[in-house]
């Protein structure tokens, strides 16, 4: 079975590379992506399983991000991991597809239980999708691989 | 009777003063008052010349009356007369006491609209205060919780084994010990700002070499500099070059320049670090430039300003907006420098300082001089409050 992929948004070089450490030793395939726009390039060439984005970020907030992968049609659960110290209005994370927030400092065993959980969930319970059409064949192109 | 009225007049002006001098301190509404002390005046000297003008034109039409149709009692005529003026004079009283009544409302009525404002004014800066108050707690939270983030992720991955050879485990060491001091600068920030505001930081200046303290502060910033890939360069004197400074201020005032340069520019960008000495003026100049997002012309003046976030920079990199505030603080009110800034949007910004090599005071303990503001604005002494409550 193909590794599932992790895209990491975050412009905290040291945040980035150790959370990329710790899911590539738990065996996921992490890309990584340093300012909002570059996530979102990224996250529409590779769509990849997941999302862990900052929220403050240069060019696309994580907020932002969320809801331009959601307008492209790109609806996969995100996780925020941020240093504000508070939570998101309940309305944006439910726009956005944001379905956790981990505020920093946080512990990267944690981060990648929630993570593992989130996987779990998506593949029991698929996340609504907005664009069915295209999510059909993603998951049937993957089912195959599999 | 005339005299009555100039009471009257004269009542309507203390009335119209009094209220005046109640606004006294509002210097601004100071006109309201006058206007309505004038206006008294004038209805009432305007309302008397008619009312007199009136009975006048009477007395003289009756009189022309009863000459014309003898026999005539001039007696009665007169009597008639003063009749006439008596009315004429109780209008007058009657219109003055009007008036009065009517100034007296009136001065009431801005009385009551002035303390309205007042109390808007000031429930405006309660509200202001509290508002920057809670922004600057968030940011400062904020950035604290940044570097210790990344010191509790390494310190854990450490200790489950996650870095698997010893180069990767030293890497870790590494960041841990760069980003705990990047938390110590900014708890230094904080602290040093607000004792320099309060006076209550003593310094002492002695015979430094700013060459030295240039270098570590480049030595500092290499980290982070290496993390974006920004070429971190540097052209500084031969030799040793002496000023008398405080060391660990001057520190601070070079690693905030050096961050901020840091910070501001894009992945790939470069930073340069200059010094140098005008022997002809005996000043030594220090510079840090960089190929950064640069700062709006309409936010320059602002830029040192406490709490002041411009929009970029602000959208590029969170920050608590105290830094620069610092800086300023320490190059003009602790050495007596001048603080400059170039900027342009998209090119780069140079921000730089000027120091005279100054008499070494070896030894010398200065107290610190009152800051630029009063150092017991409201403003700033609950922000201390409140950063205080923040850091115990």
């Amino acid at each position: 079975m193909n590794p599932q992929i992790i895209l990491v948004a975050d412009d905290e070089s040291h945040i980035l590379s150790v959370v990329s450490l710790k899911l590539c030793n738990a065996g996921y395939r992490v890309l990584k992506a340093t300012d909002g726009g570059e996530a979102l390039e990224l996250a529409l060439q590779e769509r990849p399983d997941l999302l862990i984005t900052d929220y403050h970020m240069p060019v696309l907030s994580g907020l932002e991000l969320c809801q331009r992968l959601r307008q492209a049609g790109l609806s996969i659960p995100a996780l925020m991991l941020t240093a504000r110290g508070y939570n998101l209005e309940h309305s944006d994370m439910i726009n956005s597809g944001i379905q956790r927030m981990i505020s920093k400092p946080f512990s990267p065993r944690q981060l990648l239980a929630a993570v593992q959980e989130l996987l779990d969930d998506s593949a029991n319970q698929p996340w609504p999708r907005q664009n069915d059409e295209i999510d059909s064949t993603d998951q049937e192109a993957r089912h195959v691989s599999a | 009777m005339y005299a009555r009225t100039m009471y009257i007049v004269s009542q309507a002006s203390l009335a119209a003063g009094v209220g005046a001098t109640l606004f006294m301190p509002q210097v601004p509404a100071l006109w309201m008052p006058a206007a309505i002390l004038v206006a008294c005046g004038g209805v009432g000297i305007a309302a008397t010349a008619m009312l007199l003008r009136r009975a006048t034109a009477h007395v003289v039409t009756q009189l022309c009356k009863t000459h014309s149709q003898p026999p005539f009692n001039v007696c009665q005529q007169v009597n008639t007369g003063f009749e006439v003026l008596n009315r004429a004079w109780a209008d007058v009283n009657e219109s003055a006491a009007r008036a009065l009544a009517a100034a007296r409302l009136r001065v009431r009525e801005l009385e009551l609209q002035l303390r309205l404002a007042a109390a808007e004014r000031q429930h405006a800066q309660a509200t202001q205060l509290a508002e920057v108050k809670n922004d600057f707690v968030s940011m400062v939270s904020h950035e604290l919780r940044t570097p210790l983030a990344s010191i509790k992720a390494y310190v854990e991955m450490l200790i489950d084994g996650e870095a698997a050879d010893p180069r990767t485990q030293h890497q870790f060491y590494d960041v841990i010990q760069s980003e705990s001091n990047r938390l110590g600068r900014l708890i230094d920030n904080i602290l040093n700002i607000s004792r320099i505001e309060s006076g209550a930081v003593h310094f002492r200046k002695k015979p430094e070499d700013l060459r030295s303290i240039t270098l570590t502060a480049i030595g500092m910033i290499k980290p982070q500099a290496a993390q974006k890939r920004i070429a971190l360069t540097h052209d500084l004197p031969a030799g040793p070059c002496h000023a008398s400074v405080d060391r660990s201020l001057l520190d601070q005032v070079l690693v905030n320049l050096l961050s901020n340069a840091v910070k501001y520019t894009l992945e790939g960008g470069s930073v340069h670090v200059g010094l140098s000495v005008d022997p002809a003026t005996s000043r030594i100049v220090a510079q840090v430039t960089d190929t950064g997002v640069g700062i709006q012309p309409e936010d320059l003046p602002r830029i040192f300003e406490k709490f002041f976030r411009s929009e970029t920079t602000s959208r590029m990199a969170p920050g608590t907006g105290l830094g620069l505030a610092l800086v300023k603080h320490i190059v003009e009110t602790v050495h007596g420098g001048r603080l400059f800034v170039k900027s342009e949007v998209g090119k780069g910004s140079c921000f730089g300082f000027e120091l005279g090599l100054g008499a070494p005071a070896p030894g010398d303990l200065f107290g610190v001089p009152p800051s630029g503001g009063p150092p017991q604005d409201r403003v700033n002494a609950e922000l201390r409050t409140a950063l205080e409550g923040a850091m115990a």
